[in-house]
């Protein structure tokens, strides 16, 4: 069964038309990339995804379960989770202090941990689990280090830290690549490739269309709201209207 | 530590201070470390502004001074049920308002508490509106059905300074708690950037309800206390003024600190008080004009100042 | 009930909104250009009546100048505030500004208290006790001046907006201060004038009252309360919201204290701003300062 499943998802913004009639697929412990130009509805398809706004139109389905419309921390709590196109990180905490409040979900329930706080076994669990994420995505030296103190790069790793400590099974990266160097964009992707080995399905945006060939199991371009094709790299490379689009033709927004 | 020599310095206050006044003063001062404590729980961890708090207090007030009037009800169960009343109040109004943009919710807040005023001021029939309510008792706690020798009637400023100073701590105690439990997570997280606290599994508005429903049960908690000391309310001690002050004083304080709940009212009632010595209305002046450049120049507060950045709160 | 009460509350009801459409419009047009909460308009109303007063029965001029007189008094203060408080403030939060407002509230009514003391002042209105009497409604000389000078006075406001050069730079200013700047509209200098109208209308809202019944230094506190209600119950910025929740409210209040209690008629105001907070949240009119 596919970890997610989009069909026929449509928004409108009054009378304007961001997301068309949009459908596809994305499987278990795949990296997915959905590819497209600026303004082609992408980060609107994942804001409608993980429930911060609300489809016109269109069901969402993950692990088979029909979440449409489901608010962003249900979507978080079955498993799906994302970051942001513009950095977000919790700017005035730690590293360390933003990878647990990641790692919100796995606190103990119940009034006692709510108001009165952990109990020490409670806290050494969490700091374990922190630990081990601090260590998966590099950044032990980083540790004390206030958020928004970080370079670029390093809180780009960090948001992936924050989000894997809410423990997804599908974690959407808006815009991962944007603003780095080749080498942090190649560190970055790595670190990917090592979240997807953990068993997490990855659903990546952006428009660098290079990189997502090269990284991506399958692509979904989108343009203008629509899908316009739907593929492993070598048939989207192959397709007409993607070149048109892309490659040559009229250039757009 | 330093906690256990503002413990100390508590406990000794009334034996350096032994006048009626400076008692009197202690008193007031640690009912308003409640209060502040209790706005702090919103302003310091979420950065959610309440400017109506005085009305919460004004609804344990009420609530805990006509229980005991008319039903003779016993001290800890009026004070029971004015933080019941104030929790309430806070969910009634909290739950939806909560929902709206922060700017909103701060007039939702603000308005609330001039309603509340004009309520108290306009229920003549059952607050006696600004006739207010004298002849409330002083709190009294015992073991019912035991005898009156078991009976402790708070009426010396003493016994009442410590009855407020154990509250006070507890308060203190359960505010620090909190900052490591859940609630304390999802407000710092709330604060700092709320969708991605959304993102990670946070349910923002149940958590700000919970923080909210809280602070105004604290509030109406210190109403209670505030009435069986004071032994007479009216509706003129719980408007936005009043509610204007304690923001100030978390403010000047520090919210968020450890010790700003207890800085804030220390400072500003002393400074209040001396000033008013001197003319009541130079007095107000100064505290305006001690407010405009309090917020333009320390707008994170004498110990926000202090701390090292990073500290999350606790 | 009969034409004549109905008429009688439609008039009582005009008039009270009067007041508190002086004061509404100058807060929302400071809301919309500034984006300040100005509290501090309560007590410039308050210090309209003291200006009005002390012309009227300290120095001896007519009363009718007395009302230019505090609206410039009046002006006067508000430019003085955004010199020494809201400029340089302007870069905080509208926390800090909403604060800061309540703080040059809290002095003003107080330096009043010292300069004025505690006692409640009078004028005597220069109608007497004339009144008119229209399809069996009551309408004396003073409340007939009052809507008439206030009806006079947002004409002027509306006017200013829509012909004048700098009415025109100021409305551009409340919907993009950035695409204003950009055109060279100096934002200081607008500043300056947003805040002269509203000080201006706060004065003479506080100067057509002060015949009606005695006042202290206390006055402006409730008014602002109410007129910050009514602002919000017809959207932060919008004129016509300003001025259509103004009726609404005067209206209410009056009815409320015909039928329901009189204490109650001080809460309609407010009880509105929460009903339209919840309906909707950016109030009936809500935007930039639109007419």
């Amino acid at each position: 069964m596919p970890v997610l499943e989009v069909e026929h998802l449509t928004k409108f913004f009054g009378g304007f038309r961001a997301v068309a009639d949009l459908s596809f697929v994305v499987e278990h412990g795949e990296i997915l990339g959905l590819v497209g130009p600026n303004g082609a509805g992408k980060t609107t398809t994942f804001n409608l995804i993980t429930g911060f706004i609300p489809p016109t139109a269109g069901r969402i389905r993950f692990h088979g379960e029909d979440v449409t419309g489901r608010p962003p921390h249900e979507m978080a709590h079955r498993g799906l989770v994302r970051t942001f196109q513009n950095t977000k990180v919790f700017a005035q905490l730690t590293v360390e202090d933003n990878i647990r409040t990641g790692c919100f979900l796995q606190l103990p329930r119940g009034m006692r941990a709510t108001m009165l706080g952990l109990s020490a076994a409670e806290e050494a669990a969490l700091r374990t689990r922190v630990d081990e994420l601090i260590t998966f995505t590099g950044l032990q030296s980083h540790r004390k280090t206030v958020a928004q103190d970080l370079s670029y790069g390093d809180q780009r790793t960090l948001e992936i830290a924050i989000a894997l400590g809410a423990d997804p099974r599908l974690l959407l990266l808006d815009e991962p690549f944007a603003g780095m160097s080749r080498g942090e964009a190649d560190r970055c992707m790595a670190l990917i490739h090592r979240t997807r080995e953990r068993g997490v399905t990855v659903l990546l945006v952006d428009h660098h269309m290079d990189t997502l060939m090269k990284h991506c199991h399958r692509l979904v371009v989108m343009h203008h709201g629509e899908k316009l094709a739907e593929g492993p790299p070598e048939v989207i490379r192959a397709d007409p209207k993607v070149i048109d689009t892309y490659l040559g033709g009229r250039v757009d927004a | 530590m330093k906690r256990l020599l503002f413990l100390t310095a508590a406990i000794a206050a009334p034996f350096v201070f032994p006048t009626i006044a400076q008692r009197n003063l202690l008193i007031l001062i640690a009912i308003n470390v409640i209060l502040v404590a209790s706005l702090d729980l919103l302003m310091g961890t979420a950065g959610l502004l309440s400017l109506g708090h005085a009305g919460f207090m004004g609804i344990g007030a009420y609530a805990s001074a006509l229980l005991v009037l008319h039903y003779r009800l016993p001290f800890p169960l009026a004070l029971a049920a004015a933080a019941a009343a104030g929790g309430i109040a806070g969910l009634f109004i909290g739950y939806p308002s909560l929902r709206l943009r922060h700017h909103y919710f701060v007039l939702v807040t603000f308005i609330f508490g001039i309603i509340l005023t004009l309520l108290f001021t306009s229920l003549v029939g059952i607050t006696r509106g600004p006739m207010g309510l004298p002849g409330i008792p002083f709190a009294a706690i015992g073991v019912p059905g035991a005898g009156r020798h078991t009976f402790n009637t708070f009426q010396s400023k003493v016994d009442y300074y410590y009855l407020v100073v154990v509250v006070a701590a507890f308060v203190l105690w359960l505010r620090g708690r909190l900052w490591r439990g859940r609630l304390g997570f999802a407000l710092v997280a709330i604060r700092e950037e709320e969708n991605l606290a959304m993102a990670v599994g946070i349910h923002t508005h149940r958590y700000k309800v919970l923080a909210f429903v809280v602070s105004t049960a604290i509030a109406g908690a210190a109403g209670s206390l505030y009435a069986h000391y004071t032994t007479f309310i009216s509706p003129e001690v719980f408007t936005f003024v009043d509610s204007f002050n304690l923001f100030v004083m978390n403010m000047v304080g520090g919210a968020g600190t450890p010790a700003g709940p207890v800085v804030g009212p220390l400072l500003l009632t002393i400074v209040r008080d001396a000033l008013r010595n001197i003319s009541p209305v130079a007095a107000e002046i100064a505290f305006g004009v001690f407010l405009i450049a309090a917020i333009a120049f320390l707008p994170v507060g004498l110990m926000g100042a202090l701390r090292r950045p990073g500290v999350r709160g606790g | 009930m009969d034409l004549a009460t109905i008429l009688q509350y439609l008039v009582n009801g005009a008039f009270a909104s009067s007041v508190y459409a002086l004061m509404a419009l100058g807060l929302t047009l400071i809301f919309g250009v500034m984006q300040i909460a100005d509290f501090a308009q309560g007590a410039l109303y308050m210090l309209g009546a003291y200006v009005s007063f002390y012309i009227t029965n300290r120095i001896g001029l007519s009363y009718f100048l007395s009302i230019p007189a505090a609206m410039a008094g009046v002006a006067l203060i508000a430019v003085l505030n955004h010199f020494a408080v809201y400029r340089p403030l302007r870069r905080a939060g509208g926390a800090t500004t909403f604060v800061a407002a309540l703080g040059i509230l809290l002095i003003l009514q107080n330096a009043a208290l010292w300069a004025f003391g505690a006692e409640y002042r009078l004028i005597r209105s220069p109608f007497g006790d004339g009144k008119v009497t229209m399809l069996g409604a009551i309408i004396t000389y003073q409340q007939l001046f009052i809507v008439l000078v206030t009806g006079g006075l947002v004409l002027a406001v509306w006017l200013f907006l829509q012909r004048t050069r700098p009415g025109k730079a100021l409305r551009a200013m409340s919907q993009n201060r950035d695409a204003a700047a950009l055109v060279g509209i100096n934002p200081d200098r607008i500043a300056v004038v947003t805040f002269a109208l509203a000080g201006a209308l706060a004065g003479s809202a506080g100067a057509l009252v002060s015949p009606l019944r005695a006042f202290d230094p206390h006055i402006g506190a409730l008014a602002i309360l109410k007129s910050f209600a009514i602002v919000i119950f017809g959207g932060m910025g919008s004129i016509s919201g300003a001025l259509f929740g103004a009726l609404i409210v005067g209206l209410a209040e009056t009815l409320t204290a015909a039928y329901v209690a009189a204490e109650y008629s001080d809460l309609i105001a407010f009880v509105l701003m929460i009903i339209v907070l919840f309906a909707r949240p950016q109030g009936l009119r809500g935007g930039a300062v639109t007419p």
